[in-house]
C-alpha cells in the first residue's frame, strides 16, 4: 500500500467541520423531538421509570441502606445511560452512513462525534433536572459538584475509544451489535451503580478495577452526593487511555479500506 | 499554468471476494473448524494510469463500464486509496459524485439545504447568506418550510443541485450530474454548471453523454478494457472512443 504518497488540502476547513458537526447533533435533536418541547419528556420516562423500579426493588424488598437512594442511582445510572446509549449507537456510525462515506470526501469520525454528542446533550439535559431535584431528597450544593466537568471529559475519552473499536469492528464483523448488546447488560452490574463499592466482597475487587467505568462512576457519585473515592485513579485513567489506543488504531488500520467494504 | 492534480501511475486493485463482513460467530466457528479462507478474486479497474490537470483545464474520463471512471474519481477525492502509485493535488476540491447526498425526508427544505451545504464542507453561514438564491434557482421558494418527502423527485433534485452549485472549489470532480429536473430546468442547470467549470478551476468530470464531454471539455482521459490509458487533446480522445465504441457494439 502506498502509505505517504497522498498529498492534500484538508476539504473542511474547520469552521466548516465545526459547523457540519453541530447540523449533524441539531438534525439528531430535531429528529427526536419533532421541535416540539414534549418531545424532551420523553427521555425523562426511562430515568424516571427506573428510578422508581429500582427504588422500589432496592429500598423496599433490599433494605439497602445507602443513604439518599434516588439521588445515588441517578447520579450512576444517567452517566451510565450517557455512556450505553451512546456506544450502541456508534456501533452503526459507519455502517449507517456508507452512502456518505463512500460519496464524499467527509471525515468519518464526524459520525462517531455527532452520536456522541447527540446523547451528551441528552444527558446534560436530564442531569440538569437532578441537580434542581436534589434539595428535595435534602442532598446538599458543595463545591464538589465541579468534578462532574472532570467526570464527563473522563466519560467522552472513554467513549471515544469505545465507539471507534466498535463502529470499526461493525465494519468487519456484523453481528457486533448484538455481542455488544449482551456485554453491555453485564457491564452494568459489574459497575457499581445500584450498589456501593465498599459492598463488593474484597475478592471482586479486581473485577471492579478492571472496569474504567467503576472509575467514572465514582467520579459522578462523589460529585453529586460527596461519597468515598473508592475506585483506584491511576488505574482508570491507564484504563482509559488504553481504550483509546486500541480505538484509533483500530479505526486508522481500516479507515481506507472500510468505504470499500461497507 | 499551474498543475492543480498530478495523477501517477495509479493502479487500484480491488479484492471482490464474497462476504467480506463476516460474523464474528462464523469467523470463530471457521477458525476452530480449520476452514480456509475463500480464494481471492482480484480485479484491477485502474492499471498505471497517469495524467495532470491544470487550473482552467477541464478533462473528461470516459470508457466502458467498470474501468474504473468513478473510482478515479473517488481516489482524487481522497475518498479511496490506490494500491500503488500517487496523486497530488493543490487547492481545495469538492467532489459531486451524487446529488442530495444525506437528505433526509421529515426535515424541511431549508434544513436539508443547510445540512447538505455542510456535507459538502460549506461553513453554514455561506449557505444560510445564499439561502434566497438557493430556494430561487430551485424554483421552491413557497416550499423551503416544507417536509421534503412532500417533494416531489424532481424537486428533491433541484433542491439537491443547487445548494451543490454554491460550492467554491480550486478542483471540482463531477459524475454524472449533468441531468437534473424537467427540459427546461436542465437548460437552466446545465448553463449554470458550465459557467462554474469555465471560472479558472481544474475540472474532472465522468459522463457516458459524448455531447457534453464534446462541449465541456478540453482534455481527455480514454480508459480502455484492455488496461491502456489514452490522454491528450479532447476532440482527438473522444472521437477515439467513439469509433471504438462503434466498433465494439458491431
Amino acid at each position: 500500500m502506498s502509505k505517504d504518497l497522498l498529498i492534500k488540502k484538508p476539504i473542511f476547513s474547520s469552521t466548516a467541520l465545526r459547523d457540519l458537526l453541530f447540523n449533524l447533533i441539531s438534525r439528531d435533536l430535531k429528529l427526536k423531538y419533532q421541535g416540539s418541547i414534549l418531545g424532551f419528556l420523553w427521555s425523562l420516562v426511562n430515568p424516571l421509570m427506573t428510578l422508581v423500579i429500582y427504588s422500589w426493588v432496592f429500598l423496599v424488598l433490599m433494605k439497602s441502606s445507602i443513604p439518599h437512594f434516588p439521588i445515588f442511582l441517578m447520579a450512576g445510572i444517567l452517566p451510565w445511560n450517557f455512556f450505553a446509549n451512546a456506544t450502541m449507537s456508534s456501533v452503526d456510525a459507519f455502517t449507517g452512513n456508507a452512502s456518505l462515506i463512500k460519496k464524499v470526501p467527509i471525515p468519518k469520525t464526524i459520525f462517531i462525534g455527532s452520536l456522541i454528542g447527540f446523547n451528551l446533550v441528552i444527558f446534560v439535559m436530564v442531569l440538569a433536572i437532578v441537580l434542581v431535584a436534589m434539595p428535595i431528597f435534602s442532598v446538599p450544593y458543595t463545591f464538589r459538584l465541579l468534578l462532574i466537568i472532570p467526570g464527563l471529559i473522563a466519560e467522552i475519552a472513554l467513549l471515544i475509544g469505545l465507539s471507534l473499536t466498535v463502529s470499526t469492528l461493525n465494519v468487519l464483523f456484523h453481528d457486533t451489535a448484538h455481542i455488544l448488546e449482551i456485554l453491555l447488560m453485564a457491564w452494568f452490574w459489574v459497575t457499581p451503580i445500584t450498589y456501593q463499592m465498599s459492598f463488593v466482597p474484597q475478592r471482586f475487587d479486581w473485577l471492579l478495577e478492571l472496569n474504567p467505568m467503576t472509575f467514572i462512576i465514582n467520579i459522578f457519585q462523589m460529585a453529586i452526593l460527596g461519597t468515598g473515592f473508592h475506585a483506584s485513579f491511576y488505574i482508570g485513567l491507564i484504563e482509559i487511555f488504553f481504550v483509546m489506543a486500541i480505538g484509533i488504531w483500530l479505526y486508522r488500520k481500516y479507515r481506507y479500506d472500510m468505504v470499500e467494504w461497507i | 499554468m499551474e498543475t492543480a492534480i498530478t495523477v501517477e501511475r495509479i493502479t487500484k486493485v480491488f479484492n471482490l471476494t464474497a462476504d467480506r463482513r463476516r460474523s464474528l460467530k462464523g469467523t470463530v466457528i471457521r477458525f476452530l473448524k480449520g476452514e480456509k479462507k475463500a480464494p481471492d478474486v482480484l480485479i484491477k479497474p485502474l492499471n498505471n494510469v497517469s495524467f495532470s490537470v491544470k487550473r482552467g483545464e477541464v478533462v473528461g474520463i470516459v470508457g466502458e463500464n467498470g474501468v474504473g471512471k468513478s473510482t478515479l474519481l473517488k481516489i482524487i477525492a481522497g475518498i479511496i486509496k490506490p494500491t500503488s502509485g500517487s496523486i497530488v493535488t493543490h487547492g481545495r476540491v469538492a467532489g459531486l459524485l451524487e446529488i442530495g447526498l444525506g437528505f433526509h425526508p421529515d426535515l424541511t427544505g431549508r434544513e436539508n439545504a443547510i445540512l447538505y451545504g455542510s456535507i459538502l464542507g460549506l461553513p453554514k453561514n455561506q449557505v444560510s447568506d445564499s439561502l434566497d438564491k438557493i430556494a430561487e434557482f430551485a424554483e421552491l421558494e413557497s416550499f423551503m418550510e416544507v417536509p421534503l418527502k412532500k417533494y416531489s423527485s424532481g424537486m428533491q433534485m433541484r433542491l439537491g443541485f443547487s445548494v451543490a452549485m454554491t460550492v467554491d472549489p480550486d478542483i471540482l470532480l463531477l459524475d454524472e450530474v449533468f441531468s437534473v429536473g424537467d427540459q427546461k430546468f436542465q437548460q437552466k442547470s446545465f448553463s449554470r454548471l458550465e459557467g462554474m467549470i469555465r471560472d479558472n478551476k481544474a475540472v474532472v468530470l465522468v459522463s457516458h453523454d459524448l455531447n457534453v464531454m464534446q462541449r465541456l471539455c478540453n482534455k481527455a482521459v480514454f480508459l480502455s478494457k484492455s488496461g491502456k490509458t489514452i490522454v491528450g487533446n479532447a476532440d482527438e480522445v473522444l472521437n477515439m472512443y467513439d469509433s471504438y465504441m462503434k466498433t465494439a457494439s458491431v
